[in-house]
């Protein structure tokens, strides 16, 4: 008996454990969606939350951004590399997070933390990064644009569903890169206003109003170029004694650390951030320099689309220009200005913090004593956007993570209600569905029973011999009718090649002649129409069977995928199941995958639920005769 | 409970007629708009709408308003499922307008169109006027010529491309823009630290495979080179030996003796007697398994497996025999070099099993080569990779007799058979339709839409990384002289001919066979196991199968060798099958009752009529249709000729076929006996026990809370073969301490069967055991105490009492089972598609596959005729018990 049990344990283990996996990954985030726990840990312990938090501030899918998390969390584990990782390795990660978590105490934090929110405010947009949510991309292009042909005229391309955006173009833009500036187009503007947008926190109800200093848009901060550059130099890492490393570097630094700064500005600090003074001799310089690079002016005004004249015309600025001379421009201030020259301007978010801090606080003295620190240069000073981050996680600790709970479920629901039709198409086609399982089968089921008719017995067989074949070599001419038909994409495709089955006509055939005869008879004596002993008398009492096809019609109308594969691909026809089953295509294994799956049971679950009666009084048990 | 009363359930048949009719206006509301001026052109994923369009499309577009192009795209499928989409389209008349697949096999299936109007025809002058010998006899040569082409960009596009675009003299497809080159990128500095110049590049495989061992990082003990399991990228090491995949067979007509030449091969001369042969008809074959190509192989083999180590005076790498490694020493310069087991090193090259993007960040940090495609350096720069440390060396030769060989890569776009019916009702709107197709297809082709790119990248003063084709094309000539000297060594080797140009085979259906090339040989050589993979054998039997199907079609003169023998088996086939069905149809007849009371009135009929309809069109009229298509060769354009058996005979010789049902039955088997007894065992236990009945049914309960679909696909996401997926998770932590590692449970051909049974098993276990529930319910009370008294235990009840009480039931249940197993494919679709190699892939699959992916319906409606002429036993006797039972609803509790 006892191992009876055991057994029983054991399988109801194995039922129920898939399920709490699937319900914990749907609310997890890249942090904890690869421990596959059973349930979601988040919930009780808050270096969980901590680090979901600091998950969705930095998306390992966005460019570099685990490297910025680590310059401003210097303690941040060198072995810390993806989010995966670090939540598997949960004491590790516990350890860490309470360790931050600890600095809540201090209470220097508070002052860091509303300068960065007074220095963010009105921060150029241009210089920023944004860690943003690419679900909120297409709603808010839709907003933007109202329809796609807007849209595709002014970003010439052609998508079909807001949802198609491609996503790479909002994800980070190569801020770090030598050469790399804005182009300035279409796209460019849209992000920017994408980023205003994260400001206002128009998708992040909850940062809105005081308390939460840090919102998913920050400063572009370079800060970590420079730091991984030094470190590289230094072996691996940077002495302690020059921690905090001095960013832009001051001349008064030590001679080493001189001599790789020069060299990090020859081949890696983005030009853009440069300024150069436009001398006369360094405009015939730079004229000399175009000659160079273009022989002559067909070519520059070839490659440049362009008209000019002469080489005149090609102006030198002090600082980079718009447009497709930004390139040139910057590669003659590479290769041409000498780097004593250059002057570091202050769209550099690093330097224009500290240079914000000193004039709040008035002097270097003052930075220290309002943040707690002991620098000796002002370009010592990093942004504080750790502090910002932990007094905004006190202070929203549950909104954010209730966010990170419901995020999967809006966007898979976003998505199902805003970018397709697969909903209205399911409903239809259920609709459908059951009504032909309410009418063609029971109809001819109850004729055969209900009449003598010269050919029942053949007409059974016409039913059934069908049945005697595989499905296949009826399928594959079926989808060849089908498109002679012209049915295919439509609801008839679905609906039609299903809709009459012999066996259960016959089933319910027998079903009818198991009710007495009598009440035919009586009911005839009455006077009552054929249609009414139909609908009135037989219909009725066999009410159960026609609940479990009904039931059938239902599950296999809002699980079918294998016919309507094959019959309706066009994405304006695909139901609930096939959109399910092309969303785990190609998302692959993640988290708003599982809220799908979970939003795919809910009407199964409520059917399953409602009518666990009709599943039992209509179990048809076969008994040799 | 009343789930419908009366009314209400005339009310809802109500809603559902309304329900009907909405749907009805929704399928009509579906129906294209004619009258809307836009002409949407779609176009395959090749070519990304997504992104900002190229100039000259955006010119075009901006001249045409009302002209949209679109992305065409459908349902994403896996594996060989990817091409389903494309396929599945064409045949129902609903094809992109633009599309890019395997070029000929678009031909024989009509599914391109050919671009005869716009560009001209073999044989045919520019001006229309045939084109004539000297003698007055057609001036034919296959290819269109310059004075033939009517459109002047036909001559700007590369010969060898086309000649792979050409049919028969006719021109079906355009070579896409953005062409590149397969060949081996590698880290300038890397090579250079290693002591190596690129301006030397190895020239033969020694000399290669010693780069890669020189390359070697002996302090992490990882190679520096890695190669991808793929068929593209293994492709250019067959044209490395002076081989070709695919070769052509010619006969002499004055000798009689066959010569064989490489698929590229433009000089058909034959050799020795230096006869023409170009006008000789060709028999292409695969070559795969000739001995040039499997040396090919073997390099892969050897690169990835063969011993060596590092000499240690001279740092020189030596491969070892196996001699060598038994004896513990070798003779090196004329001295003893001794070695200990822990020095050797086992093959010089990792293979790729993460993202490719992955795999490209590490270039010039700790991945010196790897064999990839590019334009020009600046490819990869947005991943990291400094144009200045990308250079990229062709494919060495097998020795110094072969050159260098550079894979020219490209896709090919063609205009649809369906644009032919587009446009409007009359030939002018279609003709104008089509020249718009035809324009936007020639402007996506075009080199002019690179031309942005590449003047960006020269004001970024990065010309002297581009082709200088593409810098001489836009009239930038100057820069060429600034490129660095080995990255014009390899320009300049594919203009001069140093290096020998090829593509990826283009006869035959390459697309197709190199899943199974890649699958069946290079993937299993180069996985883990692959050392002591016997891939000559694969390569033979590989061979075989793509000279009968696979690639090429099995030539006539072999069906017709077992024509008799195949009509012979096809009679008696038939005549049992005629057998079974006349006994079913004459068993279903045989209680004709008498015809008292016959009904003669029209309202039976009418009942009847919806029923019998649907069942005509939608079960006789398909199964006729499909008897008829098994001995057609059914074309999805086109007349289909009636080829008699040949589909059976073709089926009868192609070993798979043995294979797929072998693997039906191994399915069948494993799957009766985990998910049919699963129900059964499980009845059993719930009536046993007396505690917590409703609890545990309820657990069992739980998976119908899902849908079948969702069930399947998390069990996938649960068999993950990393360390992170649930189960390999849950076995670490339960079996971890007994050496547990993680098994790739879908791609291991010892677990995948098992996998592919378990979902179903897990979800139907519950809601199966409630009929045999019902039925054990059905056994009075007494049965059981009697058993009790008379001492007998659990093992004892079930034999004598609940044994005979489900048995007919069981053997009712295992009838239906049976047969829905053997055609059941759904969660193998999901799961596997049929992987890994052939592991899963069951009747249903294969005809599936064939049908949707291959459009060879003829040959899997013939599948399943034989599948349905396996079953046909069964089925009657499931038709038989029909008869004989009685279905009543079980007992309310």
């Amino acid at each position: 008996m006892a191992s009876i049990y055991a057994l029983l344990i054991v399988g109801g283990v194995t039922m129920v454990y898939p399920f709490m996996v699937m319900v914990t990954g749907s609310v997890s985030n890249p942090f904890d969606y690869n421990r596959r726990s059973m349930l979601p840990r988040f919930l009780w312990s808050r270096e969980d939350r901590f680090m979901r938090v600091l998950a969705s501030y930095f998306p390992a899918t966005h460019r570099a951004s685990v490297r910025q998390l680590r310059s401003y969390f210097p303690d941040f584990p060198e072995d810390f590399q993806t989010w995966a990782q670090i939540g598997d390795e949960t004491t590790a990660s516990d350890r860490w997070a309470r360790k931050q978590l600890a600095a809540l105490s201090d209470p220097h934090l508070q002052a860091a933390a509303s300068d960065y929110r007074e220095f963010v405010r009105d921060w150029d947009l241009r210089e920023t990064v944004l860690a943003y949510d690419y679900r909120n991309v297409g709603p808010f292009l839709r907003e933007r644009y109202g329809t796609l042909e807007r849209y595709n005229k002014s970003w010439e391309v052609s998508i079909d569903d807001f949802s198609k955006v491609s996503d790479s173009e909002w994800s980070g833009e190569p801020i770090d890169q030598q050469c790399y500036v804005p182009e300035g187009d279409a796209r460019d503007r849209d992000l920017l206003e994408f980023r205003r947008a994260y400001r206002e926190n128009r998708f992040t109800p909850y940062l809105r109003g005081e308390g939460a200093p840090a919102g998913y848009l920050r400063p572009a901060s370079l800060r970590y170029v420079w730091e991984e550059k030094l470190a590289e130099a230094m072996g691996g890492r940077i002495p302690q004694e020059l921690q905090p490393v001095e960013f832009p570097v001051s001349s008064g630094a030590p001679s080493e650390v001189r001599r790789v700064w020069l060299g990090f500005l020859a081949t890696e600090f983005p030009v853009r951030h440069i300024q150069i003074e436009a001398t006369e001799q360094r405009k015939q310089e730079f004229q000399r320099f175009v000659a160079g690079r273009f022989r002559n002016i067909d070519y520059l005004n070839r490659v440049l689309e362009t008209s000019a004249g002469r080489w005149e015309d090609v102006k030198l600025t002090p600082t980079v220009p718009d447009g497709k001379l930004a390139r040139v421009w910057m590669d003659f201030v590479r290769t041409s200005v000498p780097i004593r020259d250059w002057v570091i301007r202050d769209t550099l978010p690093d330097k224009a913090f500290q240079e914000f801090a000193l004039r709040r606080h008035s002097s270097l003295a003052g930075v220290n004593s309002a943040y707690g620190l002991k620098l000796h240069s002002i370009r010592q000073l990093g942004i504080p956007f750790r502090q910002a981050a932990l007094v905004t996680f006190a202070n929203r600790e549950w909104p954010m993570t209730l966010d990170g709970i419901t995020s999967n479920y809006t966007f898979v629901l976003d998505f199902l209600l805003h970018r397709g039709r697969a909903v209205q198409n399911t409903v239809i086609l259920v609709l459908l569905t059951m009504f032909f399982a309410l009418t063609v089968n029971p109809l001819a089921g109850y004729a055969l029973s209900r009449f003598r008719l010269r050919w029942t017995e053949r007409i059974i067989v016409f039913c059934l011999v069908t049945m005697a074949f595989p499905a296949a070599v009826i399928a594959i001419p079926g989808f060849l009718l089908l498109r002679d038909f012209h049915l295919l994409n439509t609801f008839w495709a679905l609906v039609l090649p299903g809709a009459a089955n012999g066996m259960t006509i016959f089933l319910l055939k027998g079903f009818f002649d198991s009710l007495p005869k009598e009440l035919y008879e009586a009911a005839t004596i009455d006077g009552a129409h054929e249609w009414r002993i139909f609908w009135q008398i037989s219909i009725p009492l066999v009410k159960p069977i026609l609940a479990v096809s009904l039931l059938g019609a239902f599950i296999t109308a809002y699980n079918g995928w294998e016919w309507a594969i094959i019959v309706c691909q066009d994405p304006k026809m695909w139901t609930v199941a096939v959109w399910t089953y092309q969303f785990f295509q190609l998302t692959g294994s993640q988290p708003s995958v599982m809220a799908a799956f979970i939003v795919n049971s809910i009407p199964v679950l409520l059917v399953f639920l409602f009518c666990q009666k009709v599943i039992l009084r209509g179990i048809i048990l076969p008994q040799m005769k | 409970m009343a789930i419908v009363g009366g009314n209400t359930f005339r009310a809802l048949a109500l809603m559902l007629a309304c329900m009907i009719l909405s749907a009805g206006q929704a399928v009509l509301a579906r129906q294209p708009n004619a009258t809307s001026p836009t002409l949407v052109v779609t176009i395959t994923a090749r070519y990304d709408t997504h992104i900002r369009q190229p100039g000259n499309i955006r010119e075009f577009l901006k001249l045409h308003p009302n002209v949209c192009l679109q992305q065409w795209d459908g349902i994403m499928m896996p594996q060989e499922g990817a091409r389903a989409n494309l396929a599945m389209a064409m045949a129902a008349n609903i094809g992109p307008d633009i599309f890019e697949t395997d070029i000929r096999q678009a031909v024989a299936q009509r599914l391109a169109c050919p671009l005869t109007e716009w560009i001209g025809q073999d044989g045919v002058l520019a001006n229309g006027k045939p084109k004539l010998k000297p003698d007055g006899t057609p001036d034919l040569n296959g290819q269109i010529d310059a004075d033939e082409a009517k459109w002047d960009g036909w001559m700007k596009i590369k010969p060898l491309y086309r000649q792979v675009v050409t049919v028969d003299g006719k021109a079906y497809a355009l070579p896409n823009r953005t062409g590149t080159y397969v060949g081996i990128l590698y880290s300038k500095r890397l090579i250079r630290r290693a002591g190596l110049d690129p301006r030397h590049p190895p020239l033969t495989y020694d000399e290669f495979i010693r780069w890669c061992r020189l390359l070697y990082d002996h302090k992490t003990k990882t190679p520096a080179v890695e190669f991808g399991p793929y068929s593209w990228s293994f492709a250019p090491w067959v044209a490395t030996t002076g081989s070709s995949i695919v070769i052509q067979q010619r006969r002499s007509p004055t000798t009689g003796k066959v010569y064989t030449f490489n698929e590229q091969d433009t000089n058909l001369r034959a050799p020795g007697t230096g006869e023409d042969l170009s006008g000789a008809k060709p028999l292409w074959r695969c070559n795969v398994a000739s001995p040039e190509a499997v040396a090919a192989v073997a390099f892969y083999h050897r690169l990835r497996w063969a011993p060596w180590i590092r000499e240690p005076a001279t740092g020189e790498p030596v491969e070892l025999t196996r001699n060598d490694l038994k004896h513990g020493y070798i003779l090196y310069e004329a001295r003893r070099v001794a070695f200990r087991p822990e020095d050797v090193i086992e093959g010089c090259i990792s293979v790729t099993t993460r993202e490719l993007l992955d795999t490209l960040a590490r270039l010039g940090r700790d991945l010196a080569m790897y064999p990839l495609w590019a334009g020009n350096m600046t490819e990869f720069e947005k991943m990291g990779i400094e144009p200045s440390d990308m250079g990229m060396l062709p494919f060495p030769g097998r020795t110094a007799a072969q050159r260098p060989v550079l894979q020219a890569s490209n896709s090919f776009f063609m205009i649809g058979k369906d644009v032919l019916k587009r446009g409007g009702p009359t030939e002018a709107e279609r003709k104008a339709y089509r020249d718009i197709v035809w324009q936007l297809m020639a402007r996506v082709c075009s080199p002019e839409g690179q031309d942005e790119i590449i003047r960006r990248q020269v004001a970024a003063g990065q010309a002297r990384f581009l082709n200088p084709r593409e810098l001489r094309r836009v009239g930038l000539d100057d820069y060429i002289k600034e490129i660095p000297p080995e990255n014009m060594d390899l320009w300049r080797g594919v203009e001069t001919g140093k290096v020998l140009e090829v593509v990826e085979p283009f006869m035959g259906k390459w697309l197709q066979f190199r899943d199974f090339y890649q699958r069946e040989v290079i993937d299993r050589v180069l996985r883990p196991s692959g050392r002591d993979f016997d891939y000559v054998a694969a390569l033979k039997s590989l061979e075989r199968d793509a000279n009968s199907g696979i690639m090429f079609e099995r030539p006539h003169s072999q069906l017709d060798r077992y024509r008799v023998k195949a009509r012979v088996v096809a009679a008696v086939v038939m005549f049992v099958l005629g057998v079974f069905v006349a006994l079913i149809i004459r068993d279903q007849r045989t209680r004709v009752p008498s015809l008292a009371g016959v009904y003669r009135g029209s309202l039976p009929w009418m009942m009847l009529t919806p029923a019998l309809a649907l069942i005509a069109v939608w079960g006789y009229y398909p199964l006729t249709r499909g008897l008829q298509m098994a001995f057609e060769d059914y074309k999805v354009v086109g007349h289909s000729p009636f080829i008699g058996l040949n589909n059976f005979i073709s089926i009868a010789l192609d070993p798979n076929f043995y294979h797929y049902v072998f693997t039906t039955f191994r399915f069948v088997l494993w799957n009766l006996g985990l998910a049919f007894f699963a129900p059964i065992v499980l009845a059993f236990l719930l009536t046993e026990v007396t505690r917590f009945k409703v609890f545990f049914r309820t657990l069992f309960f739980l998976p119908q809370m899902t849908s079948g679909l969702v069930v399947t696909l998390m069990w996938k996401d649960m068999f993950s073969g990393t360390s992170t997926g649930t189960i390999n998770r849950v076995a670490s932590a339960l079996f971890g301490h007994l050496g547990f590692a993680p098994i790739d449970w879908l791609g291991n051909p010892q677990t995948v069967m098992a996998c592919v049974i378990i979902p179903s098993v897990w979800a139907t276990a519950g809601i199966s055991s409630l009929i045999y529930l019902a039925a054990l319910k059905s056994v009075p009370e007494e049965l059981y105490e009697a058993a009790q008294i008379d001492g007998a235990g659990i093992l004892g009840r079930m034999r004598r009492i609940t044994f005979p009480t489900i048995l007919p039931l069981v053997l009712i249940n295992f009838v239906g089972a049976f047969i829905a197993t053997f055609q059941a494919m759904g969660n193998i679709f999901l799961l596997t598609f049929g992987g890994p190699g052939k592991e899963t892939m069951v009747m249903g699959m294969a005809i599936w596959q064939e049908a949707y992916v291959n459009l060879r319906f003829s040959l899997a409606t013939s599948y399943a005729w034989i599948l349905g002429s396996i079953l046909i036993g069964f089925t009657y006797l499931q038709l038989r018990i029909l008869r004989r039972v009685d279905f009543r609803r079980a007992e309310e509790n």
